[in-house]
């Protein structure tokens, strides 16, 4: 028997642009307990920290930290002796390690979980770490291939399937939304900061220099990150909030990490191509099954439809996987979609309405835990300026790794209470 | 690096020799996997011993096509390649995936002795192994890359 959830405290640490100036005098632990902090004082009703059964955090997992992190983390916390597991899944970590900590409570083990995703770029043993590949390092990073070709390898595809026009100018639509977004949110990395470029202009260059075009199209902002929240059993809900937030369908799913996998991994028990609903001579490094598969099924335990989610909040906008797993525009018609305009606050979909992965900064670890994070504030209606005026149903996805644009993926959907 | 060598042998983020020295066959033959049960193909090799279809752990090597076709092709953007391949003068590397007769997509992988401008989806390519950087103790590892089938 399956315990129904709800998330009853969120929090974050401050990724402003004043907090960013004092980055490098904080350690790690300082930002994990300030998320830590953040979400168990947004409780309305109160909950101290040694109520708190067991907590589950992630981080992106190359070397960011010393050996023994899961009780220094707990430490960090305050929080010893509690109970903490600590996941690694690269950027869709926080997604995992959200679906464990759903997991503890909803099969009635614990009653208070803590859930913490998290990343730090300047505390590293190892900086290069976080270029390696991600995947089969033997077989790619050991030849010379970094995380960030994989970039190049999907803009050659997306230009293929989308045409290169279209994706350059979703693009430039999602870097006018992210500061739309991130300049309406006090906590993001680029709050504040005036979008420095304006939509005709750049059209008009579009059309006559495309280098100079992508040259001045700002890039995302890369920033440590902690965020969270703290998760009960629904029936306990109204005892911590009057505005709980129900988790109605969590969903987490894998495939190889090899890039080159989706042209070539036999496994005769799934049809990739219809997992994807992609025609054979277009199933390739771009499709990312287990997006689809993880969406598919938080979506079916949700018991929801495309037609039922009004906010989407993934890391990035510019995967148009996230779309149109969902089913809400049809396949290779997510670039045609943010064109339009649909995943603006007026449109069918507010999407990333934190500034996205890039607007927020980008921290890998806690990509996904701030998108849930957003996801229930807009639900909870506190979201200021930015708030979506059609806010019951919100889906947070996320991707992690590279084979297949995303070798895993969780999902969660999420109600208003 | 090293007195005795010009080119930079790289201390962080690499392993240490024995990975090399155990994936050699992979980088330097392509030999993967043959499933001895369900007969499957499977690269990268099988490095963790079982079937995915189904779940022998018996296995053959298998030595892939040494000849191809581009499946797709970019250039390189990346400024500064982690690995130092930039000391070897293919600093606007030609990234490519592979597909071959089998069926195996060798992604990412280099196209080399050719300009992008020559390259084309579908081309003829052949197996080359090259220099690719020195190890942290300074032997030389070498990988696969790829060069246009010369009639």
């Amino acid at each position: 028997m399956v315990r129904k959830v709800a998330i009853v405290g969120f929090g974050s640490m401050d990724n402003s642009p004043e907090a960013r100036r004092k980055d490098d005098l904080r350690s790690w632990r300082y930002k994990i307990a300030e998320a830590g902090h953040d979400i168990l004082a947004s409780v309305d009703k109160g909950m101290d920290p040694k109520d708190i059964q067991y907590i589950v955090t992630n981080y992106h997992g190359e070397a960011t930290v010393e050996g023994g992190s899961p009780a220094e983390i707990v430490d960090a916390l305050g929080m010893v002796p509690t109970g903490h597991s600590l996941i690694t899944d690269q950027c869709t970590g926080s997604g995992t390690s959200f679906h464990d900590a759903w997991a503890l409570v909803a099969s009635g083990q614990y009653d208070r979980v803590l859930h913490i995703g998290w990343d730090s770029r300047y505390d590293l043993l190892n900086r290069a770490d976080k270029r390696c590949l991600q995947s089969n390092v033997d077989y790619d990073y050991h030849l010379g291939f970094d995380h960030f070709h994989t970039t190049d390898m999907a803009n050659y595809f997306n230009y293929k399937y989308y045409g290169k026009r279209q994706v350059l100018e979703a693009t430039l639509q999602n870097v006018i939304l992210r500061y739309w977004y991130a300049n309406r949110n006090p906590k993001a990395g680029l709050y504040g900061v005036p979008c420095p470029i304006k939509k005709e202009e750049m059209l008009a260059l579009l059309d006559k220099d495309e280098k100079e075009f992508l040259r001045r199209l700002p890039r995302g902002l890369a920033t440590d990150g902690a965020s969270g929240v703290v998760m009960v059993p629904a029936e306990d809900a109204r005892k911590y909030t009057d505005t709980p937030v129900y988790v109605e369908g969590v969903a987490q799913k894998n495939t190889p990490n090899y890039p080159g996998w989706p042209m070539h991994y036999p496994l005769k028990e799934y049809d990739w191509m219809k997992v994807t609903n992609t025609p054979p001579d277009k199933f390739d490094f771009l499709c990312s099954p287990a997006l689809w598969l993880s969406t598919k099924e938080a979506m079916k335990r949700a018991k929801i439809e495309p037609k039922d989610i009004d906010i989407a909040e993934p890391p990035f906008p510019d995967i148009f996987m996230f779309i149109e797993a969902m089913g809400i525009c049809p396949r290779h018609g997510a670039a045609k979609f943010i064109i339009d305009g649909e995943t603006a606050i007026d449109g069918r979909l507010p999407m990333c309405t934190h500034g996205g992965a890039d607007g927020f900064g980008k921290a890998s670890g806690a990509d996904w835990s701030n998108g849930l994070v957003e996801a229930v504030i807009q639900l909870r209606g506190q979201a200021g300026e930015r708030q979506a005026p059609k806010a019951e149903v919100c889906i947070c996805q996320g991707v992690g790794g590279v084979g297949g644009m995303g070798a895993m993926s969780a999902t969660a959907v999420l109600r208003r209470g | 690096m090293y007195s005795l060598f010009p080119e930079p042998a790289y201390q962080i983020a690499v392993y240490r020799e024995a990975p090399y020295w155990r994936e050699r066959k992979g980088r330097y033959r392509l030999v993967g996997s043959k499933c001895k049960n369900c007969k499957e193909l499977w690269w990268p090799p099988r490095i963790s011993g079982i079937c995915p279809n189904c779940h022998s752990k018996e296995f053959e090597e298998y030595e892939f096509s040494h000849e191809g076709e581009v499946f797709a092709f970019m250039q390189d953007a990346v400024p500064e390649p982690l690995m130092g391949t930039l000391v070897y003068g293919r600093d606007r590397r030609i990234i490519a995936a592979v597909k071959l007769k089998e069926g195996v997509c060798i992604m990412p992988t280099e196209l080399v002795d050719c300009e992008l401008s020559e390259v084309k989806e579908g081309m003829k390519v052949q197996l080359v192994v090259r220099k690719l950087r020195r190890s942290n103790n300074g032997n030389w590892l070498y990988g696969y890359m790829w060069t246009p089938v010369r009639e």
